[in-house]
Parts: structure tokens; C-alpha cells; sequence
């Protein structure tokens, strides 16, 4: 029976636990890409990145881009949620349009966002100036460039997060709702102390999913500002590839990278207690 | 405590061999083709199509790709120590990080051998010097890119202004001609384009990069008013400039929404096509305010561990770099042949390039330094943050020295 599960732990060892060994591996050396050896430096890259003011920034700067695109895609996709529950009908059709972005090749969809958020002739540009209104520099100025990131990733992945919070409605025990409208409970009512509560558990899964995805938020950012302007929307998967690409210092890059993995690993385990108190608490 | 990394060459040059096949799998017997790993733009097209011509009886497998990519493969392939490609394209600052690296051959034996046979001293020295590191040549020019200072010849004329004399000038003359729809210049920021963009600036109105012991002199109060200066510039620039490269610069003068700018002399052709310009014929060019600007040769080198007989990879290449096939080529790119450039018929009918002549003169290649992609990637990300504000310009170039500073140390400068 084992040896039927063989082949996958092979192709798992090789993708998988080859390369995040090799990682970990060389986050302990000192290796330049254009040098000639690699030197042993211990916990020395580690020590390194957490001394650096510009880790610290990019973390920042990952951590407001993605506390305020999840954010904002919840907001959304619950809301639409709502709705198509609310309404009921043409569900297929919106649900199929809003999940448009989402299917789109993700540099295919950067280079599409690129092209409408371009000073002077970007669609969007074109849009306001069109009305003689002249808009922010929506990749150029830092404050702007934020903004214009969270936009662009609550596009793609807002459809998601409604799709799965409908499919999570759909499941729900209607008697609850119908018990609440007979005793008298009105639509906010229902939907605070009915509604909310039994979404919650879902409401926390699918977060923890788009955090631990948006963690590695790297096609949008790279097309778009590519970190810049200067290093206001520098995440640290970016600095990862910077450190590793451009600065060839793959000792470096490699303990950012186990650096990030263990951040996210926090983030997981973070949730999965959360969820694991919230079911005794349930029961 | 140091380790020989025998498991790691060999691993990259399994992955440069998965990546590349089948370019790079083989390996290079004298009767099979000559492997070509080039960067694509259509001026290298048309070269890469040219040396699968040139001799007869030698085929070319030529794999082409963008830049990028191409250079990352160049040198996963190169520092694993395999024989090919033979022949790969390089540019200004690639060819001095392999060069150092003693991956290329170098070429001053064979080009004095075939000096006279292939008319080579007709080749412009400005190119030879963006292939050169030390003193040696290690690769053929193939074209030569230069930034050029583009300006609308008739908004100038309607307000009775001039090219600017200096970056100063610049900075009045983009003010003056800007308007809520057509910004008074066009700047390309993007994180690959500063070094080049910067270039002018930091050598004239700056004291450059560096000094002659490679220490850097951006804390300097000259390079600190070089970067103020064109913090004062972004004020009258297209939106979205740190986001903006060759591309976007070319659209917004053919647009009509910038009136001055750099422009590398590649990107002049289309402003003359009607069907995508809405400015044919009313740009011209002159020399960046000073000169010094940047350049860039692209150009074609000789793997030193090719198994290939590098006599006849040289003539191939000299072959394919003809006077004809560059005529042929010289709406495509600059050709490094000044016969060709300075022919009074193409002067004539590319009419930028009397400005091209003027620019490659006074052009200034970005510094010889192995590592100088590593430190335009520190020191320009500081510049950047200061002329965006997002730092002052006194800390950003502060910051920048030391971090360039640090870099270099730590790969072996400075030791006495």
C-alpha cells in the first residue's frame, strides 16, 4: 500500500524538501554569485537582514498592503455575498463575472492594471481628464502607490473571497434566520447576531488563506511599481528576489526566504488556534 | 572556515543545462552548430539572423530571449564552467562582472590578427570602450545606444526658447513649457533605467560615481546637488515616472504629452512614424545638457571555455558585423562603423543622426566596475527615494555611499 504512495513523496522530496533544504543550506553561508566559494557564517545573514532597517520597511510595507487588501476584499466579498443571497437570482452570471480577474494569468492582469493606472494615458487618466479633473500620480507617488496595489489585489482576489463566503451561506442552517424574522428580529438584527456569528469560523479560514497568499505578494507588485517609488511598496518577497537576482547574494536571499517562511508558518499556527479555541468554544 | 562548492557548480549546471536545452545540453563538438544565447530586440534579430549566414558551411543555433533572462541563464551557464553557448551577447555592464570573472575570451590577439581583413579600426572607439574591461577587448560591438536630449523644435520656436546649455537650464526650460496636459519633461525612473537616466546629471553638474579607487562620491555636496536638481525636474515630469522605462518614455513624447527629455537614439525612428506619432517631425535632438550622458554597446563575446575554435567564432563574428549588413541594419540600431555612421546619405535620411555623431562624442559609458549593477541597484534606490521625498536628499546619499561602501568592501576593495 505504501509503495503506491512512493512516486508522490519522490516528486514531493524533490520539489518540495530538496529545494527548502537547500535554503536553509546556504542561509548559513556567505555566497556570492560572482565569487568563487562559499564561506560558513552561521546564524551571521540571519543576524544581518534583523539588524537592517530596510527588512524592517519592507515588512511594514507588506504588512499594510496586505492587512489593507484583505481587509478591503472581505468588506467586499462579504457584502456581495450578501447580496447574491440575499437576491437569489442571476447568481450564475454575477458570480461567473466577478470571478473574471481571478482566472486571468496574473502578469497578464498586472500589465492590463499597469496600463490603466500610467500617468496622462492610462485609462484611468484618460477617464478624469476626459472631465478635466487631473488625478493623483497613482504609481508615482508613495502614499498613491499603496493604494493603487491594495486596489489591484482586491480586484483580483475580492471574487474569491465572495465565492467561497456564498458557497459557506449556502451551507447554513436556514431555520436559525427564519427563528430570528419570527421572533421579531429585523435584516441588521439577523445579520449581526445570526448571520455573522455562524460565518465566523469561515469568515477566519478564508482570511488565512489570503493572508498567508497575499505573504507572498509578488507578480502585482513587481509589474506595477516594481517596489518603487524608492522602496514605498517594497514587500519582502521583492527584497527576496532583489537580493537574490540583482544583488546575486544567494546566502542572503536564502534566509530572507526561511525568514518569510517562518513568518508565515507563525501566521498559520496563529490561526489554526484561533480555530481550534473557537470549535470548543462552539461545542 | 571555507568549503569547495563541487555540489553546487554541479547543480547549476544541471539547471543551466535543463533551462537551456537545447542550447546548452550538448556538448560543443567542432562539427556541430555554434550555440548563440542572445537578448531580443529586432536590431538583434536581424544580427543573430546574419550569423546563421555569414560563413557557409557553419550553422548557428541561435536562442534569443529578453535581457533579463538571457543574462541570468548567461551566468548561471558561465559560473557552472559549461562550453556553451559559444557565443553570447553581452552589454556594457555584463561584459565587466564576466570579464572579471574570467568567463570570456579575451580578443585583442584576434582583432589585431584580423584587423585589416575586417577594416576594424573603422569601429568607434566609444563602442570598443563599452566592451572593454582593464585594457582588454572581450567582445565585438554590435550596436551602440545613446542617450540623446529630445525636444519639441516647435513649441521651443512659438515661446523663443533654446535647447538648454545645462541641467539648470533644463529644469527652467521644462517649466516653462509645462502644461496641465503636456508635462515640460518625460523621465524614466523605473528600477532598471536610473543609472542611465542619472548618468548626465551626476557627471556634470555631480563629480560621477566614483573616484579613481572606486570609493564612492554621492555624499559629496556636488553629487547632493546634482540629485536636488533633478528632485526639481520630477516637479515638471509625466505622472508615474518611477514606473516608467523606454516604453512609456517614447509614448508620451509621440503622445504629445511630454515636450523634452532623454531619449536613446533607438527609440528616435518612432517618433517619425505617422501611424503611431502624433509629433512626426517636430522632434529634435541635440547632446544632453553637458554631455557625459549614458551609453551602452551591445555586443557579442566569445565563451572562454567554448570548444569551438575561437579563430573561426571571431571571424563568424566579424563576418556578420559587415559594413553591408550594418547599412542594412542602421535604421534598427547606431552602428559601431563610423563609415556607416557618419555616411552622408544615412545622415540624411535618419535625420538624428548628425545628433547621434555629436552624442557618441561626448558619451560617457557607465563606470567599468564588475559589480556596478549591484551598486546602481543600492545607490539609485537612494537617489530614487530622495527625488520622490520619500528621504531628504542629504540622508538618501549618505545612506547611499555607505551602503555602496559596505558592498564593495566586502567583495575585496579598499585593501591596502
Amino acid at each position: 500500500m505504501w509503495l503506491f504512495l512512493l512516486p508522490s513523496v519522490l516528486i514531493m522530496a524533490l520539489v518540495l524538501a530538496y529545494p527548502l533544504a537547500s535554503a536553509v543550506y546556504y542561509s548559513f553561508f556567505s555566497y556570492y554569485l560572482g565569487g568563487t566559494g562559499l564561506r560558513f557564517v552561521g546564524l551571521g545573514n540571519y543576524l544581518g537582514l534583523l539588524a537592517e532597517e530596510r527588512f524592517w520597511s519592507d515588512l511594514l510595507t507588506t504588512v499594510i498592503i496586505v492587512g489593507a487588501s484583505v481587509a478591503l476584499q472581505l468588506a467586499i466579498g462579504l457584502a456581495l455575498a450578501l447580496a447574491l443571497y440575499a437576491v437569489g437570482a442571476w447568481v450564475r452570471t454575477i458570480t461567473l463575472l466577478n470571478f473574471l480577474p481571478h482566472v486571468v494569468t496574473p502578469v497578464v492582469a498586472a500589465i492590463f492594471l499597469k496600463w490603466m493606472f500610467m500617468g496622462r494615458w492610462g485609462l484611468l487618466d484618460s477617464v478624469f481628464i476626459s472631465f478635466n479633473v487631473f488625478p493623483p500620480d497613482w504609481l508615482g507617488d508613495p502614499i498613491w502607490a499603496k493604494a493603487s496595489l491594495v486596489l489591484a489585489d482586491t480586484w483580483r482576489f475580492m471574487p474569491f473571497l465572495m465565492l467561497v463566503l456564498y458557497a459557506g451561506l449556502q451551507s447554513f442552517d436556514t431555520s436559525l434566520i427564519e427563528a430570528a424574522e419570527i421572533d421579531g428580529a429585523n435584516g441588521w438584527q439577523r445579520l449581526r447576531y445570526v448571520i455573522l456569528p455562524m460565518m465566523k469560523p469561515l469568515i477566519v479560514f478564508v482570511v488565512a488563506i489570503r493572508v498567508m497568499d497575499a505573504f507572498r505578494f509578488f507578480d502585482l507588485v513587481y509589474v506595477l511599481t516594481n517596489g518603487g517609488p524608492g522602496t514605498a511598496t517594497e514587500t519582502i518577497t521583492l527584497y527576496t528576489y532583489q537580493l537574490a537576482f540583482r544583488m546575486l547574494e544567494v546566502g542572503r536571499a536564502s534566509a530572507l526566504g526561511v525568514l518569510t517562511l517562518l513568518l508565515i508558518a507563525g501566521l498559520i499556527v496563529g490561526m489554526i488556534l484561533f480555530l481550534q479555541r473557537r470549535g470548543r468554544e462552539v461545542v | 572556515m571555507t568549503f569547495k562548492p563541487t555540489g553546487r557548480r554541479r547543480l547549476l549546471a544541471l539547471s543551466a543545462a535543463a533551462l537551456a536545452a537545447p542550447a546548452l545540453a550538448r556538448t560543443a563538438r567542432a562539427d556541430e552548430p555554434v550555440q548563440l544565447l542572445s537578448h531580443r530586440y529586432p536590431a538583434l534579430e536581424f544580427y543573430a539572423k546574419k550569423l546563421t549566414t555569414a560563413v557557409p558551411g557553419t550553422t548557428v543555433d541561435a536562442r534569443l530571449m529578453p535581457s533579463g533572462q538571457a543574462a541570468q541563464l548567461e551566468r548561471i551557464a558561465l559560473s557552472s564552467g559549461a562550453s556553451t553557448p559559444d557565443v553570447l551577447w553581452v552589454n556594457s555592464t555584463t561584459v565587466t562582472s564576466f570579464a572579471k570573472s574570467g568567463w570570456l575570451e579575451p580578443l585583442d590577439a584576434l582583432w589585431d590578427r584580423h584587423r585589416e581583413e575586417f577594416h576594424l579600426d573603422d569601429i568607434n572607439p566609444a563602442s570598443l570602450r563599452g566592451c572593454s574591461y582593464e585594457g582588454h577587448l572581450y567582445a565585438m560591438p554590435i550596436t551602440t545606444n545613446v542617450l540623446l536630449y529630445a525636444y519639441r523644435a516647435d513649441l521651443l520656436e512659438a515661446q523663443h526658447l533654446a535647447p538648454p546649455a545645462s541641467w539648470d537650464d533644463s529644469v527652467t526650460l521644462a517649466q516653462a513649457l509645462n502644461t496641465p496636459r503636456r508635462s515640460g519633461t518625460t523621465i524614466s525612473l523605473k528600477w532598471d533605467m536610473p543609472p542611465y537616466e542619472l548618468q548626465s546629471v551626476l557627471n556634470t553638474v555631480g563629480d560621477g560615481w566614483f573616484d579613481k579607487d572606486w570609493h564612492p562620491r554621492f555624499a559629496g555636496p556636488r553629487d547632493i546637488a546634482a540629485i536636488a536638481l533633478y528632485e526639481r525636474l520630477t516637479r515638471f515630469a509625466v505622472p508615474g515616472f518611477t514606473a516608467q522605462s523606454n516604453d512609456e518614455n517614447t509614448v508620451n513624447f509621440a503622445q504629445d504629452i511630454a515636450a523634452t527629455g532623454q531619449q536613446w537614439a533607438t527609440r528616435c525612428a518612432a517618433m517619425d512614424k505617422p501611424e503611431t506619432s502624433r509629433v512626426v517631425g517636430r522632434i529634435q535632438w541635440t547632446v544632453p545638457p553637458g554631455g557625459k550622458q549614458a551609453m551602452t554597446t551591445d555586443a557579442y563575446a566569445i565563451n572562454r571555455r567554448t570548444e569551438k575554435d575561437k579563430d573561426a567564432l571571431f571571424r563568424l563574428l566579424a563576418q556578420a558585423l559587415s559594413e553591408t549588413n550594418q547599412r542594412e541594419a542602421a535604421s534598427l540600431c547606431v552602428p559601431p562603423r563610423r563609415t556607416v555612421l557618419r555616411d552622408p546619405d544615412i545622415q540624411a535620411r535618419l535625420r538624428w543622426y548628425p545628433a547621434v555623431s555629436r552624442a557618441l562624442d561626448v558619451a560617457e559609458p557607465l563606470p567599468a566596475l564588475a559589480e556596478f549593477n549591484e551598486v546602481a541597484e543600492l545607490a539609485t534606490k537612494r537617489m530614487v527615494q530622495a527625488i520622490v521625498g520619500q528621504m531628504p536628499v542629504q540622508d538618501a546619499m549618505s545612506a547611499a555611499s555607505r551602503e555602496v561602501t559596505d558592498l564593495l568592501t566586502a567583495r575585496g576593495y579598499y585593501k591596502s
